[in-house]
């Protein structure tokens, strides 16, 4: 992480406002435009959010429904 | 039915974690969303038929899956109302894996979201869905989902305090070792 991410505080006072008028124009221009520093943060914690799913073992009762799906298939044809 | 192939039913296989992934953030709890990956496993195989193998069986079922929560929505009457006011807090109390990251603050934020922002947002940021997948999935036009998306984002940064100009970051760890760095 860059250290003009960080508040406006002491000498970095003016890193910190040029950014802010950097984000202010672009939501000028497109209320719903984030920066994309942002974007690039929510991305990571929702794709945390949604791999805790993912990376859990796919319970025992879907392979067992697959084959219990896949035996009356195969009596019926 | 007519045989599933075994490729086919290898597609489905994988497309299992997926599919609970995408059911927990529309259902906010991993025993409902099971029933509805199961639900939606049965249906899919059950119009296996119907489905052109070589086009996208993942949004194929994601399409069933969503049109199986919001039809059990609709029929479930008193019981969704029960859904929607304590939706915030399972989804925010699902156990998280990853120990490294806090991410209850993000989950916290996420559940407060109305549920057709989430939803996109889920398909884009994290299903892995193109803006056009998203919408052929949610039945509606693809600017329609660019917007939901964007408020989703606008939203949640918004809620989480991420504001470009200010301490930059989700954790406050992360934020004091930056303000330390810089002091």
């Amino acid at each position: 992480m860059a250290k003009s991410d960080g508040p406006p505080r002491g000498k970095n006072k003016n890193e910190g406002k040029k950014m802010r008028t950097a984000s202010q124009g672009s939501s000028a221009r497109d209320r719903t435009t984030i920066d994309p520093r942002i974007q690039v943060e929510i991305g990571k914690h929702l794709r945390a959010v949604y791999d805790d799913v993912i990376n859990e073992p796919v319970p025992d009762k879907f392979m067992e429904l697959l084959q219990k799906l896949e035996q009356s298939a195969t009596r019926k044809g | 039915m007519a045989a599933v192939s075994k490729a086919l039913r290898e597609d489905l296989l994988a497309s299992i974690p997926n599919l609970r992934a995408f059911a927990v953030s529309l259902c906010g709890s991993s025993e409902r969303a099971d029933d509805l990956v199961q639900e939606t496993l049965m249906k899919a195989w059950a119009k296996f038929d119907t489905f052109q193998e070589g086009t996208n069986l993942r949004a194929w079922l994601f399409t069933i899956l969503r049109n199986e929560f919001y039809s059990q929505v609709r029929k479930r009457g008193r019981e969704v109302e029960d859904a929607e006011g304590t939706y915030a807090a399972r989804l925010a109390s699902q156990p998280s894996q990853s120990g490294h990251m806090d991410l209850r603050d993000f989950r916290e934020a996420l559940a407060e979201l109305p549920p057709d922002q989430r939803e996109a947002l889920i398909l884009v940021g994290a299903s892995g869905f193109s803006y056009e997948e998203a919408a052929e999935i949610c039945e509606c036009a693809v600017g329609t989902i660019k917007s939901r998306v964007s408020r989703a984002r606008a939203r949640l940064a918004e809620l989480l305090s991420l504001d470009p100009g200010e301490t930059y970051g989700a954790d406050p760890t992360s934020a004091s070792v930056i303000t330390r760095t810089i002091a």
